[in-house]
């Protein structure tokens, strides 16, 4: 078994290689928080500094469970497009007489090797991330007491434990459903049915559904002993559920959220014609590669929402990148990484299109296009939840949300969509280039 | 080796066609897979071409609709020397005069069924009208299929697909290599009808095909055999079909051994 899950990893190693990538930097980044936080910690207790101690908390804290967030959500939803990508493969392993419980196992396995390899490639960069989060940190005006990294052996344990659960998570459902599709359905490449929430998403939506409740009813409806912080608190609080059930309900929020604002566009030229049918008909691709850039820009908003409204609040890009760095990182990463990820159906149909006898540069804008509907769709979904955080933040807060609206830094946010939209018509100019140099008859012959 | 065909005007000429490709690990080494062909075809007809495994059949008819450089020699279509258009007036061209079939991957996959049907007239910046897109699905079966992706379809269907394209399109040549390569029977049958029905439409055909049965329902047979061109027989005759074919394979063989 162990032969055919490294001849499966080596063949289809151009498309492991951006997982591993994506999983990496998602580990270093995971890891490099948690260990930027203990050694906060323990320099503070060290200095016996009770108020360093609670402040490292928070902000380490904060910094973790955001860059964790970020990293299992797209380090999850790359791993898991990766083995859906393969799935023709894996029905001919079926189809050759593998038995459909061993296909499970040699799958998980990869993806244990997958995740152990990238966490411990990402141990000595998690390090790196450490030291330059402390930096950050005491930038920012924390007395570390002197707190610097050096090398524990736990450290490796931490970052394989980040390289390999989200690894796991993301791709736990797909091998269940990799070893239970029908082979020729899976073999003729047939697309999934639409697809349904599930047990497990569905759950833990309504837990996200009833965070968002139960935080938004005090946050905006009742007196509360804490002031108007606490209400603003709780208003923060329930958006960043509000955003976690967003992204966790991606096929069915961005998605439609996608169809809707392409149709608006009054465009008839036979390119963007092709990028929209292109990324609607693969769903699910264009959620993945949306999600993590959906994801920092919404974090982003929130974040400077909250730093608008909260007396002594910072809405400067400095502040913002000290908690969402690491995120933005892994989002970054993770976006390109899916983008090319998928580079190779996208190389047949442009190869089909170029026969029928596409003019040179329909191809190349077809898929800068469709480059720019992904960032299209993040920034339209960043846009209305920055109008949601605002209202719900400025009712908690008890302010007026124009005033909340006007007093956004908008030109840093205005940098931040031109930023995303040029990084996804980029990494799609890249593939554009490299469609245009393969001779259509022998992309159809391969 | 030269073959002109007769009767009506060639609306294909290739003169000299000679193809070369490297060889892979070697550099700088190339192999010759057509011999300086001149072969014209007659236009409004159906033509077949056959030959053995190997012989330069599909490369032939890439390389005279352009969609494979040829090393040396000319390829002329409806009067127009394709080799020294560039790449845009090319593809101007093809998606204007000429349409495909091939065995697979004739679709594309994001596209539904009636928006691949209507690409060749969009691409060329015009649009084939509705009525037409409708009219060809329904004469090749597949109109219940219009709103579906191609990947919701069965082999056979989507070669109705790439057949109903040109049926819509009406391009003036079509170029099918093993159309009925991948397909049933029954499949392979209707797409071979509608294949034969195009000449009426005024539609040239050059299909490429294993399949001596099919072949012989061509008005004319080229057969192949080692990047040359062997023969050209008439069609309806499957067993001729066969016999020049097996000749042309035993040709390649007494060749091979005297190298």
């Amino acid at each position: 078994m162990i032969r055919l899950v490294l001849s499966d990893i080596r063949f289809q190693a151009s498309m492991w290689w951006w997982t591993l990538l994506c999983a990496t930097v998602g580990a270093a980044c995971s890891a490099g928080s948690a260990i930027a936080m203990f050694t906060a910690l323990s320099a503070a207790r060290a200095a016996g500094d009770a108020r360093m101690v609670s402040a490292s908390t928070a902000l380490g804290g904060n910094i973790v469970f955001f860059t964790v967030l970020a990293a299992v959500g797209i380090v999850a939803s790359a791993v898991g497009l990766t083995l859906t990508t393969q799935r023709r493969e894996h029905a001919l392993w079926v189809i050759l007489g593998i038995p459909r419980h061993r296909v499970r196992r040699i799958l998980r396995t990869e993806l244990v090797v997958l995740g152990t390899v990238a966490g411990v490639l990402a141990a000595p960069l998690a390090l790196l991330v450490a030291g330059v989060a402390l930096a950050q940190w005491r930038g920012a005006g924390l007395d570390l007491h002197g707190a610097s990294v050096g090398f524990r052996f736990w450290y490796v344990g931490v970052s394989a434990l980040f390289g390999l659960v989200p690894c796991l998570l993301g791709g736990w459902g797909v091998t269940r459903r990799a070893a239970r599709t029908p082979e020729m359905h899976a073999f003729r490449d047939h697309s999934d049915p639409p697809a349904r929430p599930g047990v497990v998403r569905g759950v833990l939506a309504l837990c996200l559904l009833a965070g968002v409740v139960g935080m938004w009813i005090p946050g905006l409806g009742f007196e509360l002993k804490g002031g108007l912080a606490q209400r603003t608190a709780f208003a923060f609080a329930g958006n960043l559920f509000l955003v976690c059930l967003l992204l966790l309900m991606g096929p069915w929020v961005l998605t439609p959220l996608m169809r809707l604002w392409t149709a608006l566009v009054p465009s008839r030229g036979v390119a963007w014609h092709l990028a929209v049918r292109s990324c609607r008909a693969r769903a699910a691709r264009s959620v993945t590669t949306v999600l993590p850039f959906a994801l920092s820009l919404s974090f982003v908003g929130l974040f400077m929402v909250m730093g608008n409204v909260m007396p002594g609040g910072s809405t400067g890009l400095d502040n913002i990148l000290v908690v969402l760095g690491w995120v933005f990182v892994v989002s970054w990463v993770g976006g390109l990484a899916v983008i090319a990820l998928v580079g190779r159906e996208r190389v047949r149909d442009s190869a089909v299109v170029t026969v029928a006898g596409a003019r040179p540069g329909v191809v190349t804008r077809s898929l800068v296009y469709e480059g720019a509907i992904y960032a299209g769709t993040a920034i339209v979904f960043g846009a209305l939840f920055l109008a949601v955080s605002s209202l719900t933040i400025a009712l908690g807060a008890r302010t007026d949300v124009v005033r909340v609206l006007a007093d956004l830094p908008w030109a840093t946010l205005g940098a931040l969509a031109a930023g995303t939209l040029a990084t996804t018509c980029l990494a799609l100019v890249l593939q554009a280039a490299r469609v245009s140099r393969t001779v259509a008859v022998r992309a159809l012959r391969s | 080796m030269s073959f002109s065909t007769a009767a009506p005007v060639p609306c294909i000429r290739l003169r000299g066609l000679r193809t070369e490709f490297p060889l892979p690990g070697r550099r700088g080494e190339t192999t010759r897979v057509l011999h300086d062909i001149d072969l014209d075809i007659p236009e409004g007809r159906l033509t077949a071409v056959v030959g053995p495994s190997g012989s330069g059949k599909s490369t032939l008819l890439l390389c005279t609709a352009g969609l494979e450089q040829a090393t040396a020699g000319s390829v002329e279509i409806l009067g127009t020397d394709l080799r020294s258009l560039g790449p845009r007036r090319q593809a101007a061209f093809r998606s204007e005069n000429i349409g495909f079939v091939f065995q697979e991957y004739n679709l594309v996959s994001s596209l539904t069924v009636e928006d691949n049907i209507a690409l060749p007239a969009r691409l060329a910046g015009r649009r084939v009208p509705r009525a037409r897109v409708e009219d060809a699905m329904a004469r090749l079966g597949i109109a219940k299929h219009a709103r579906r992706r191609p990947d919701r379809l069965s082999g056979g269907e989507r070669q109705r697909v790439a057949v109903a394209r040109v049926v819509a399109n009406r391009p003036r040549i079509v170029f099918a290599d093993e159309p009925t390569g991948a397909l049933d029977l029954k499949s392979g049958h209707v797409v071979l009808d509608w294949l034969q029905a195009l000449p009426a439409q005024g539609s040239t055909v050059l299909m490429v095909t294993h399949d001596p049965h099919a072949a012989a329902r061509a008005d004319q047979v080229v057969v192949m055999g080692s990047g040359r061109l062997h023969a050209v027989i008439p069609g309806g005759d499957s067993r001729a079909v066969g016999d020049a074919v097996l000749s042309a394979q035993s040709a390649d063989e007494a060749g091979g051994e005297e190298s």
